[in-house]
């Protein structure tokens, strides 16, 4: 008799991609067959969508250059949250006294609607990519500051203890213990500040207007009743969305390959 | 006796109401390993916090070559029951940390714990992480850590506590051979009372209400000590009354 092993509820790799194309299938053949039926003739479709996809990337000449706009923002914004929210949410974790003075202004920024403080930016900056940036810096800060926070006043005792037997001061344990003991943390932080990055930067192309970003050229795109073409548009930000939530924690595991391991 | 290593004095710690120990002193001679049994919760870890300035004292004072111990100095070292071992670092930092954290050049801190790592017979392991390891080498690991600063004075914490019963027991042996090479001062704080009369010079036993030194048992059996030493007579005798003096101090404590 083989191996009793844990229950296998998981499918395999195969029957998992099978179950995946499978759903995929039957939403595309509704979607196909309800748009001529119920829609408008200008509605994307999957046959259309398809279509597009090499229409897009290969000839349209406004997407990459519109790509970078967009994820440099983004990219720019997150690095400045990744720095400013870890040091917040580390300074908040290991001083309660610090934690208990900032935290209604951390929490209350992070419940704050994003898109609600849109047009003060603009008017302290500009119609054009500062503001998007501050945007993307309002979203994306609180989620890291506060993870950070978590990891940082859940660091192990016993670390903290074997750090200061050892003589470690303030900067060690901060730098040296509290950060790696909540890389788990800093990474939730990390999905959650990049989905609201993500959004923050479309939101602010869509109502400044006036860029050349991906979501600007979404918003073109839909406007001239190129819808195919718009959600092909709409699966470049889903894609990268998509490699920050999930490619960066399997990074993650590569390079520090003791990350989750406990001892 | 020349002058002790360390020297502990009227010791007395609380945790708000509850008094953890009371009036304890006693002296640690170099070259001297002295073992502390007693029942859980009668401070034997608080005390040995108390010795490298990890946890202060309410009252007495701990002295260590001559000057007072009030935060961890070097020259004093722990070893940790769970090991505390970092998972982020690999075998030879963890090994080097108390030497760049302390300053060390992380190159030069590398070269000494490179040393250290063999002694502790880990070598081909130095750039593991401690999740590849057993538990038994997570431990040699965390001793050479303690050993790589050089220290004066080794503190034990139920160090072996942690390990299945075949592991422990070689571990004990390694430890004594290790010491018997390089014989520093040692406070040797374990739940075994094989262990703390194989291990210590002296043993201390802790009990009471409020917990304190109930008594003091020499145990003059030669070094090196192996496991031949376990077998004969008069560790078996001392084992017994160490035992014994230990049951006692638990019914009268509970």
């Amino acid at each position: 008799m083989a191996a009793v092993t844990r229950p296998r509820t998981e499918l395999s790799r195969g029957g998992r991609a099978a179950s995946r194309i499978i759903t995929l299938g039957a939403i595309a053949a509704i979607w196909q067959y309800s748009v001529p039926r119920f829609g408008r003739d200008f509605m994307a479709t999957p046959f259309g969508i398809a279509r597009a996809v090499p229409e897009v990337l290969l000839q349209d000449a406004r997407v990459w250059p519109g790509a970078a706009e967009t994820f440099g923002v983004v990219a720019r914004g997150m690095g400045f949250a990744i720095v400013a929210g870890t040091l917040i949410g580390l300074a908040m974790g290991r001083m309660p006294g610090l934690a208990k003075a900032v935290a209604p202004y951390v929490n209350g920024s992070y419940a704050t609607p994003m898109i609600a403080v849109l047009p003060l930016f603009t008017l302290w900056l500009g119609f054009n990519t500062s503001a998007t940036f501050a945007l993307v810096v309002f979203a994306a800060v609180p989620p890291m500051a506060v993870s950070a926070w978590d990891g940082a006043a859940s660091v192990p005792q016993r670390y903290l203890e074997v750090a200061r037997s050892f003589g470690a001061r303030r900067r060690d344990i901060w730098f040296g213990v509290a950060i790696p003991a909540s890389l788990p943390y800093l990474l939730a932080g990390f999905r959650l500040a990049s989905g609201r990055a993500l959004s923050a930067v479309v939101i602010a192309e869509f109502l400044i207007g006036t860029g050349n970003g991906l979501g600007n050229h979404v918003m073109r795109l839909a406007q001239t009743f190129k819808h195919d073409q718009a959600v092909v548009a709409v699966l470049i930000l889903t894609a990268v969305g998509l490699f920050l939530a999930v490619g960066v924690e399997a990074i993650t595991r590569r390079v520090f390959p003791w990350f989750r391991r406990t001892t | 006796m020349t002058t002790p290593r360390i020297r502990v004095e009227n010791l007395t710690k609380h945790y708000g109401d509850l008094c953890v120990f009371d009036d304890i002193s006693f002296e640690i001679g170099a070259s001297e390993i002295v073992s502390v049994v007693g029942p859980s919760g009668c401070g034997k870890t608080t005390l040995l916090r108390c010795l490298n300035g990890l946890i202060t004292a309410d009252s007495g004072r701990v002295v260590f070559d001559g000057a007072d111990v009030t935060a961890p100095i070097p020259g004093i070292a722990i070893v940790f029951q769970d090991f505390g071992l970092f998972p982020w670092k690999t075998v030879i930092d963890n090994v080097a940390y108390g030497l760049t954290v302390r300053g060390t050049k992380r190159s030069e801190a590398r070269r000494t714990a490179k040393e250290y790592v063999k002694l502790a017979a880990l070598e081909g392991f130095e750039d593991r992480f401690p999740h590849q390891l057993s538990g038994g080498m997570q431990q040699r690991a965390g001793l050479a850590r303690a050993l790589a600063t050089e220290p004066k004075v080794l503190l034990m914490d139920e160090p072996f506590g942690a390990l299945d019963a075949q592991t422990r027991e070689l571990m004990q042996f390694e430890l004594l051979q290790i010491w018997d090479r390089n014989p520093i001062s040692m406070l040797f704080v374990t739940h075994g009372i094989d262990e703390a009369v194989l291990m210590g010079d002296r043993v201390i036993v802790l009990g009471g209400k409020p917990s304190g030194i109930h008594e003091v048992i020499d145990v003059p059996l030669p070094r090196p000590r192996d496991a031949r030493t376990v077998a004969s007579p008069e560790f078996q005798e001392l084992r017994a009354r160490v035992w014994d003096l230990v049951m006692t101090v638990r019914r009268n404590t509970i």
